[in-house]
């Protein structure tokens, strides 16, 4: 599973045997998995199920209870520079007074140049990111104005710019239509080019189509490194609304929302 | 203008410009970073320094100074680590900075003349020396924010992004409260420290209903804020009421009415994009 067309991939994210989860709650329960380099991932869970809090391990904001995270084979702390977080794009306050082309110019945050002005170079890459997910011509509207799918754009393009090896996307297209979740998706198989991508979602229909591979997280994760959803990971892991079938994913699939509920739900933010 | 013939006079305009800046700046920060209870918090908790500076007869001023710094950093530590009932753990500081205050003044024998000025300020009497303090704490806050803007408006706006790009946000967010404490401090000079919170706000929320990037916010502040303290002074000078109280109550004004003009500039914008439509 680490080659495609021959070529061995280099590991990027490493987790092994994590477990994690707030106060006495176990949210994560011995999660192993490894995204090598071109991936294309998509992990479908019930809510609750943990998809948030692995990102927030990843992200290093959450340290895991026991087992072992790496990025680039740095501790997240240090090696989440090589991750472009983009965050759900409802989560926003929409009075704050700020502009497409200042949100996108977050990217180039860093720790070794503090306090600095852009350099002409940078205002370029800033250009560049906004060229390549379409909002150029928005970069001087205030965010509060955009639409769901044009801030999801936005917060693609803030990642675009710090360079990341992997793209973390969280639940990219809940807040927007399915046109544009599907050029939403046209962008991310452009972006996987040379971009490696991981993105957790509950809309697993659209997203079927496009990942490469797939894997079900609800405190355990059932991830093979393929795109098949095997009866046996749902019966384990799962009980999450799919409907993979219509799709084009070969095994049949029984959506059931309510069998979810005898799992105790689980906030956080 | 026969008042500017006064110094007192003359000082007070002065200060008026001198906090302005502070509030103007300091104020949008606030704003969108709603810290505006916790702000709040820090004005009455600077009132145990007052009392305590009475009681160990030292400069009050001093004494508000270190309590407000104190209980910025304590309330900030809170707010970020008991995420759960940190505004209740913040109106509780806010209660004991406060009562602190009142008994060690009851505690302080004597006559306390000068102490009302400390709840409701005395621009009239803001002495020369006063003046310079602020101007270098001025100096200072727009030092901070010229040099980190990007920084704390990468921080104010997503927080966790932040995080992310390895910058030092709990840093910054420690800043941003010393900075808030010593801007209260000053305005309480002003308005007297009930009186703050509406200062370091309503300047800021006026220009954030018109303006949308944080920077103009802070001018446009700063701009309002001068406004509302020239003349509040003037008319309480002409009319012989508190000063502080005239300020707020015109700011208070201008707020509301603010708030009605942008309700009917956006009435107006809706209409024409309706008649274009059609």
């Amino acid at each position: 599973m680490n080659e495609v067309d021959g070529n061995e991939r280099r590991p990027l994210i490493r987790l092994e045997e994590v477990s994690t989860g707030y106060g006495a709650q176990k949210v994560l329960d011995r999660v192993s998995m490894t995204v090598y380099e071109r991936d294309f991932i998509g992990l479908i869970g019930p809510n609750g199920g943990g998809k948030t809090t692995l990102l927030r391990v990843l992200l290093g904001l959450l340290p895991p209870w026991s087992g072992r995270v790496t990025i680039l084979d740095e501790p997240p702390a240090l090696g989440r520079r090589w991750l472009g977080y983009v965050p759900q794009s409802v989560e926003m306050d929409q009075d704050f007074p700020i502009r497409v082309k200042d949100v996108v110019r977050m990217g180039l945050l860093h720790p070794h140049r503090l306090f600095r002005r852009l350099s002409e170079q940078e205002h370029q890459r800033v250009l560049q990111a906004l060229e390549a997910v379409d909002m150029l011509e928005l970069a001087r509207t205030p965010m509060g104005r955009l639409s769901g799918g044009q801030r999801q754009r936005v917060y693609i393009a803030r990642a675009l710019v710090s360079e990341p090896r992997v793209l973390l996307l969280d639940e990219p297209t809940s807040s927007v239509d399915p046109q544009v979740s599907t050029r939403l998706y046209n962008l991310f198989s452009e972006l996987n080019q040379r971009i490696a991508i991981l993105m957790i979602s509950h809309d697993v229909g659209t997203m079927a189509r496009h990942v490469r591979t797939i894997g079900c997280l609800n405190r355990t994760l059932h991830y093979h490194g393929t795109k098949e959803v095997t009866p046996e990971m749902l019966e384990q892991a799962y009980h999450c609304p799919v409907d993979l079938i219509a799709h084009g994913v070969p095994h049949r699939v029984l959506a059931d929302h309510d069998k979810g509920s005898d799992h105790a739900e689980h906030h956080h933010h | 203008m026969e008042m500017l013939q006064y110094e007192f006079m003359r000082n007070a305009l002065m200060a008026g410009l001198l906090v302005s800046i502070a509030c103007g700046v300091i104020g949008a920060l606030v704003v969108v970073n709603r810290v505006v209870f916790i702000s709040a918090g820090i004005a009455h908790a600077a009132y145990g320094g007052v009392g305590l500076g009475y009681f160990l007869n030292f400069n009050p001023f001093l004494g508000a100074l270190v309590f407000s710094v104190g209980s910025a950093l304590g309330m900030g530590v809170v707010q970020r680590r008991a995420r759960q009932r940190s505004d209740t753990l913040i109106g509780v500081l806010w209660a004991v900075g406060m009562s602190l205050g009142i008994l060690l003044v009851d505690m302080t024998d004597g006559y306390k003349a000068d102490l009302m000025s400390y709840l409701f300020g005395s621009i009239l009497t803001v002495p020369r020396q006063d003046l310079w303090i602020m101007l270098a704490l001025d100096i200072v806050i727009l030092l901070v924010v010229v040099v980190a803007y990007r920084e704390l408006l990468g921080m104010s706006f997503d927080e966790t992004f932040a995080s992310v790009r390895n910058i030092p946000v709990e840093t910054l967010h420690k800043i941003v409260l010393t900075l808030i404490a010593v801007t209260v401090v000053m305005l309480m000079r002003v308005v007297g420290l009930i009186l703050v919170i509406a200062l370091l706000t309503i300047p800021a929320a006026i220009a954030s209903l018109f303006l949308n990037d944080l920077s103009r916010i802070m001018v446009g502040a700063v701009a309002i804020g001068l406004l509302f303290l020239t003349s509040g002074l003037i008319v309480s000078y002409q009319f012989n009421l508190t000063s502080g109280a005239t300020i707020i109550l015109l700011a208070g004004c201008g707020y509301f009415l603010a708030f009605a003009a942008k309700e009917l500039l956006d009435r107006h914008l809706r209409g024409r994009t309706r008649d274009s439509d059609l």
